[in-house]
């Protein structure tokens, strides 16, 4: 069986995938067959091709997660967000600023409980944008719970 | 899911519904999903709406996405503080099959993966090949003999 009919059996269940054995068994070796997966147009699988490259730490597996943060599904696009904190700090940080303006409002709220927080200043100041602009009510009062609980916007 | 358990002689019975107002919580963590195991915050925060007048009933709620991604998960842990009897709980993922809902429940009343893909408990319920999947008859004792049975 080769990575991407492994990885297409493991993806169907309906729970129980195990992520990590994946991700310890195969490394980089899955990279290209996750990348396949994230271009195909079922959101379902694609999600969890981001969730596993999230896992990766080898060549190729942060643009795994940007292809799926570039997905024109949501559920890819969280899952990405989702990612951020696994990512390499500075790959992680350009990834979150692109998903704190995501026109999903579930997406933005993924992002910003990675931005607020960081230690990154850009990334703090656009969670500070969400808690006083965004447009829902929700968020902008996460946004603000988060900042506060981590010291408030920066100076 | 009805179908499937009353084939069985069991009946479903929907107790309640009501539209939950929690944006923050439609994409979910359940990172690492267990069914007895700890639950995370975000499912404690979830879990928090249960009504506590109702401790033997299946809670189950559907959410636009779950972390990891899965098509639903199940928990009989209790949720403490607040809940110190356990308050069994799905999560249904909007890319569940037709099964999901009847497979997670399944896992509360006691019930494992099979590898029969006839059957309601086949680890991939969008490939179950029959209409109406089965539930064995070991199953079933299970399940007639769950507390969540009456």
């Amino acid at each position: 069986m080769d990575v991407l009919e492994v990885l297409r059996t493991e993806f169907a269940k309906d729970d129980e995938v195990d992520y990590a054995r994946l991700a310890d068994q195969l490394g980089s070796s899955a990279v290209r067959a996750l990348e396949e997966l994230v271009g195909a147009e079922d959101p379902r699988i694609a999600s969890q091709a981001v969730y596993l490259a999230g896992l990766i730490d080898g060549s190729g597996s942060f643009e795994v997660v940007a292809a799926g943060a570039a997905s024109r599904h949501a559920i890819v696009r969280v899952s990405a967000a989702f990612a951020l904190p696994r990512l390499p700090a500075g790959p992680a940080s350009k990834l979150a600023i692109r998903l704190l303006s995501d026109p999903d409002a579930g997406v933005r709220g993924r992002a910003v409980r990675f931005a607020a927080p960081s230690r990154d200043p850009l990334l703090v100041r656009k969670a500070q944008e969400i808690a006083e602009r965004d447009e829902e009510q929700w968020l902008r009062e996460l946004a603000a719970r988060l900042l506060d609980t981590n010291g408030g916007p920066p100076g | 899911m009805r179908a499937v358990f009353s084939a069985k002689g069991i009946d479903v019975n929907l107790a309640s519904d009501q539209a939950l107002n929690r944006p923050d919580l439609d994409d979910l963590d359940v990172d690492p999903p267990t069914i007895d195991g700890p639950i995370t915050a975000e499912q404690a925060q979830l879990f928090s709406n249960h009504d506590p007048n109702t401790p033997d009933q299946i809670f189950v709620y559907f959410v636009r996405a779950c972390s990891p991604p899965q098509c639903g998960c199940a928990s009989r842990r209790p949720a403490p503080p607040q809940f110190p009897n356990a308050r069994p709980s799905v999560v249904i993922a909007s890319v569940a099959s037709l099964w999901t809902l009847a497979h997670e429940c399944g896992h509360i009343l006691g019930l494992s993966h099979v590898v029969d893909d006839k059957r309601l408990m086949f680890d991939t319920t969008w490939d179950i090949t029959k209409p109406l999947p089965d539930l064995a008859a070991d199953e079933e004792t299970k399940i007639k003999a769950s507390p969540f049975t009456k």
